[in-house]
């Protein structure tokens, strides 16, 4: 060949390979918002055909994500080992690092092996036990290493080194500001507001510097000698159109052989290894003779075979028949009783599937925004080994993110859509009673003596995402008053996400601990958590006390009838749900009768305890009143009564099983009903303070000489009404407010029009100040009506007219300012 | 050195020195850089008392109209954002961004609140804005983005900047009754890096606190194991509020969480009826904002430990109507 030759194809080969280096870097340092905006950011490792069979193969089932590896596949037919020197990223890292150890090289002495063979093995190897059920292809891929090398640990290692170096120079004076510019600049280009770290980043970095470090010896050395999808590649690559041609003019200079990154070339350049040339393109460039060209057709000659051993075949073949089962082997979860409480990324697929899929690349690892998933070293045997695992104490799973669902090219965490991830649970948290800080503290209580209060806790409460929490507090309160909140999980809605465990201040192990659960499962889909039946609540003991008979339930108001004939009316006027009610005795021969009332709401559990309060008020769950050795307790939608039914029984009794039955109770939010916030509180008696919405409570409450036959307020379920009686001393008679708020102000006028005109018809005598309609009746009673936008204030048996109407204008006020 | 690339070993201990004494002198530096004066309150001459303007829409469309104009009119009722921020000043907006969830969920600070004050502070000459929050979710990205908080304030002008790491300092609480030493961020107490610093909490119940409103909006503020704080929380969080100077709180109510708070996650638990929520309170005082929040709630202000105790400890005013209260709706 004459004149100057073109060298394009070598440079093509140099920009290609820049570009997809540079592609892969740029996938993986900006992994998370394009994930985010749906990019398919992990298009490099679903080229790689290696891991697509060896999964495919352990899985016994096609998956589709994997379409770009057959293209790359199909495309070594006409194109050979093209892979290798073109696009792949470890390729390009161990041609970079290579160009480094060049120097070193040359004092090298060759005493490495350098057969090629052993790539074929390891191919066998690994596909022979892909068929036996064991997929470790992952382990041995380029791109899940490059992946997990580079992100796991080099990419962490340049974050924490440019933060502390910029956080060295940041703190001198002048210069700081410079470096801060810079610092801020190189956290953007990095994509680290939030410093990452993995477990294990050091055994990692190891294996990636074992496979750079044969460059001192040999270029390329993986790619010869232990890429095992080289080895795949070489095995299609004997179709290919580009094969190496050396023309006559070759003058065995060696000069390619001395080039050549493979080592592929033979016999001073004559011949050529099957499947080893990776069509780089540098012989090409460096012949003085231009004698070298690719083409379809190849000298027999200048092929040159590597041989393969049938015994050497033979023997991976056995190696991986023995040792498949013995990487099976599993003594952790043999311990465990075959869970190993891992917490797998939320959609993995059930375990033995998992493991076939799951080609160990870590970019779930990277993408996780928490930094909570890492790898697993032994905790699941040997098999195990580089599946990605959640660590809740290092970083939670995030109720709002799908992003490690969208990363895998292998489908072992399967994509889920926001709404579905939110339903499933990785895992379930458990409190360990003897950490956490309130339930050590409310054991200690009969010893505390003060600074209780430091036993309240409650983070993991408060970050629990799950929307309708799945963690809660039961409330102990002591003789004292002193209140400790235990929390305690709810397991049927806990989605194991562990940011509990993540915040638990407890040092060290968190006192609330999230096992995995495999398979994952999905926790029920309820809108609004009731603990229904209240049969709960009723268990077989009650400290001394044991149950008599089965709890019984009367639900709905056909039921209720059944239970208290007459008395049904009122409590359905709070849209009653259902009662339940078991009788108790003790050995003793004592009995008693416990009621657990449950309505729609806590406002109306409050009022159907209102209703029929009577006697002290103490102290146990959200209300509580004591009468005599008769006790009733509100608790959110509860109302619980316990009365004697035989034999003598004290009043500690009684609070003592009320107290019980409100420990094993959740929720102990006190939801009072709005109104209650525009009674004035001068003068108010708290325990006469009455809650309801029908006419047919206030029928039963003395307000006048004359009957109220008609329902002259207009109250109806819509109407929210609270009466309470106000007192200036012991021994006054009381005075009663009654204010009603109406679903409108319409309402509210035609109420106080038709109140106004039952009064007129008593023959009352009428006097109207500032909108206040007044009547005194013949026994110097006065009774006053006002009407604010929807609201009606009215007082009764008011010895005065200005007691009335004092009392009224406060609430006026009231309704007017926090309106 | 001797000969090329080659180094004695008299060389070696003499760069080896050169270099040491370089690294030590450098950082040796920064320590006697002048210890930078605190924050203190901005003087300003905004009125004393309380505004609540309230304003109702269910368009979604027309929310962010809604609520920028209540923000804008409380701001002008109370005097206006230029008696408080003047020409020049740099503003730093600490909303709640604390959690990874949907505005409509009631668990951040509505965006449109926050933009409405970077707005207005940039129409008063401030010379930045920033807006930034130690979020609860570990990573602030997310919560900075789904909050909607990042973009409104970006495009409305300000800097919205995540925390850093390293900018945590631990200060000692002068009175601090239970906290005496605790870690704050550096760019919300310096006086060389804030000069107003507007605290934009949102109305939510909450687990441990019972509700969290202006006061306990400073956890977002300060660093170290804020798990730790929550036994005994009270007295801490009165503690807190005595070393920050807070010079305006804007209380967005335009949603409140009523249960399941601080997290949210369910359109059941949020209240937008227009007699508890729809609505923006603004003030200097943070106690009477929290004490007015609690109304909304049904709780009387002295029920909550922290409202009390601040109180007490003469951060405020729990009577909201004491130094004046103003209320209107549009």
């Amino acid at each position: 060949m004459k004149g100057k030759q073109n060298n394009w194809p070598f440079y093509a080969r140099r920009v290609i390979q820049c570009i997809s280096f540079s592609v892969f870097i740029y996938l993986l340092l900006f992994l998370d918002p394009l994930t985010e905006r749906d990019a398919s950011a992990n298009i490099f490792l679903r080229m790689s055909p290696l891991s697509a069979i060896g999964a495919m193969m352990t899985v016994r089932a096609v998956i589709f994500n994997y379409w770009p590896a057959f293209l790359i596949l199909l495309l070594t037919i006409p194109f050979g080992r093209y892979f290798c020197a073109w696009i792949c990223p470890l390729g390009t890292t161990i041609d970079i690092t290579d160009g480094f150890f060049s120097g070193l090289r040359r004092y090298a002495r060759r005493s490495v092996y350098d057969g090629r063979r052993l790539k074929y093995y390891l191919l066998a190897f690994l596909l022979l036990s892909s068929l036996l059920g064991l997929q470790c292809a992952g382990w041995f891929d380029p791109l899940s290493i490059a992946t997990s090398v580079f992100a796991i640990s080099i990419h962490p290692y340049i974050v924490h080194m440019g933060n502390s170096f910029f956080g060295y120079f940041e703190n001198i004076p002048f210069m700081g500001y410079f470096f801060s510019f810079f610092h801020a600049f190189f956290k953007e280009i990095l994509f680290a507001h939030h410093a990452p770290f993995f477990r294990a980043h050091g055994i990692l970095l190891f294996a990636f510097i074992l496979i750079i470090t044969f460059g001192i010896v040999v270029r390329r050395y993986w790619c010869r000698n232990l890429c095992p999808m080289g080895a795949l590649f070489a095995l299609f690559s004997d179709w290919s159109l580009f094969k190496r041609n050396v023309s006559s003019t070759c003058t065995s200079c060696g000069l390619c052989v001395e080039k050549c990154g493979m080592g592929a070339i033979e016999s001073g350049g004559q011949s050529t290894k099957e499947g080893e040339c990776i069509l780089c393109m540098t012989c090409r460039k460096v012949c003085p003779e231009y004698s070298v060209t690719f083409r379809r057709q190849q000298p027999a000659l200048q092929k040159y075979a590597i041989d393969l051993s049938r015994r050497a075949f033979v023997v991976s073949g056995i190696t991986s028949a023995a040792i498949t089962p013995f990487l099976k082997l599993n003594y952790r979860k043999k311990i465990n009783k075959g869970n190993t409480s891992i917490i797998r990324p939320p959609g993995a697929v059930n375990e033995t599937e998992f493991l076939a899929r799951c080609i160990r690349c870590g970019e779930c690892m990277k993408v996780c925004k928490t930094n909570g998933i890492h790898p697993v070293l032994l905790e699941y045997g040997i098999e195990g080994i580089w599946t990605p695992q959640l660590i809740p104490r290092i970083g939670y799973c995030d109720y709002g993110c799908v992003l490690c669902t969208r990363v895998c090219p292998s489908g072992a965490i399967k994509r889920l859509p926001l709404e579905e991830k939110r339903w499933v649970a990785l895992g379930k948290a458990r409190i360990d009673h003897n950490r956490c800080i309130p339930w050590v503290g409310y054991s200690r209580l009969p010893e505390l003596e003060k600074e209780w209060q430091d036993f309240n806790c409650g983070v993991c409460e408060e970050v629990c995402p799950v929307p309708t929490k799945a963690i809660h507090f039961n409330t102990y309160v002591d003789e004292q008053g002193r209140e400790i909140r235990r929390p305690f999980v709810r397991e049927d809605v806990c989605v194991g996400c562990g940011f509990c465990e993540k915040v638990c201040p407890v040092l060290g192990t968190s006192a609330i601990v999230v096992e995995g659960i495999q398979p994952q499962t999905i926790v029920r889909k309820e809108k609004t958590l009731k603990m229904s039946p209240s049969g709960n609540f009723l268990p077989v003991t009650l400290g001394k006390w044991k149950r008599i008979s089965d709890p019984k339930i009367y639900e709905g108001s056909e039921k209720l009838y059944e239970y208290i004939n007459g008395g049904a009316e009122p409590y359905l006027s709070y849209s009653f749900l259902r009662v339940t009610n078991a009788e108790y005795g003790d050995d003793a021969g004592k009995k008693i009768s416990i009621d657990i009332w449950e309505f729609d709401t806590a406002e109306n559990a409050f009022g159907a305890f209102t209703k029929d309060r009577a006697g002290a008020e103490i102290k146990l769950g959200n209300r509580a009143a004591l009468f005599e050795n008769y006790l009733s307790v509100w608790n959110d939608v509860y109302c619980i009564k316990v009365e004697p039914r035989q034999g003598s029984i004290s009043a500690g009794e009684v609070s003592s099983v009320g107290k019980s039955i409100i420990d094993v109770m959740p929720y102990k939010k006190e939801i009072l009903p709005d109104i209650i916030r525009y009674l004035p509180e001068n003068n108010l008696v708290k325990e006469s303070l009455k809650f309801f919405h029908k006419k047919i409570i206030l029928d039963n409450i003395y307000l006048s000489d004359n009957f109220i036959e008609e329902n002259v307020f207009h109250l109806s379920e819509q109407t929210d009404a609270i009466i309470a009686e106000y007192k200036h001393g012991e021994e006054e008679s009381p005075l009663l407010l009654m204010l009603v708020k109406y679903p409108d102000s319409n309402t509210a006028s035609n109420a106080l029009e038709d109140a106004v005109q039952v009064w007129r018809t008593w023959g009352e005598k009428e006097t109207i100040t500032d909108s206040i309609h007044t009547f005194q009746s013949k026994n110097a009673c006065y009774t006053s009506f006002l009407q604010e936008k929807h609201f009606l204030a009215a007082t009764f048996l008011s010895k005065s007219r200005e007691e009335g109407e004092k009392l009224l204008k406060c609430v006026l006020e009231r309704l007017q300012r926090i309106r | 050195m001797n000969s090329k690339g080659k180094i004695s070993r008299r060389g070696f201990l003499k760069t080896g020195i050169a270099v040491g004494a370089g690294v030590y002198g450098l950082s040796y530096l920064g320590t006697i850089k002048k210890k930078p004066s605190l924050k203190q309150l901005k003087k300003h001459d905004l009125k004393q008392g309380m505004v609540v303007v309230h304003g109702n829409t269910t368009n979604t469309q027309e929310e962010v109209i809604v609520v920028k104009e209540l923000v804008r009119r409380a701001i002008s009722a109370l005097g206006g954002m230029s008696k408080l921020v003047s020409h020049g000043d740099r503003v730093l907006i600490k909303p709640n961004i604390a959690w990874n969830q949907e505005p409509e969920f009631a668990a951040n600070t509505n965006p449109y609140v926050v933009a409405a004050l970077v707005e207005l502070c940039r129409d008063s000459g401030a010379r930045s804005v920033k807006v930034m929050d130690h979020t609860c979710s570990a990573n602030p990205e997310t919560s900075y983005n789904r909050s909607g908080i990042a973009s409104a304030a970006s495009q409305a002008g300000a800097k919205v900047s995540y925390v850093s790491k390293n900018r945590f300092r631990d200060f000692v609480i002068p009175d601090g009754t239970v906290l005496k030493l605790w870690s704050f961020y550096e760019e919300m107490v310096y006086k060389d890096e804030v000069d107003v610093l507007i605290n934009v909490p949102i109305a939510k119940q909450h687990g441990t606190s019972r509700l969290s409103m202006g006061l306990k909006n400073v956890f977002g503020m300060i660093g170290g194991d804020r798990g730790s704080l929550h036994t005994d929380i009270h007295p801490k969080i009165a503690d807190l509020n005595k070393f920050v100077k807070v010079d305006l709180t804007v209380l967005d109510a335009f949603r409140i969480l009523k249960k399941n708070g601080p997290t949210g996650g369910r359109l059941d638990d949020v209240d937008n009826s227009p007699e508890h929520a729809r609505r923006i309170i603004v003030s200097t005082d943070p106690v009477a904002v929290d004490a007015y929040g609690a109304t909304l709630f049904g709780i009387q202000p002295k029920d909550v430990g922290y409202i009390r105790k601040s109180h007490e400890e003469g951060l405020g005013e729990m009577d909201y109507t004491l130094k004046g209260f103003e209320e209107f709706h549009i």
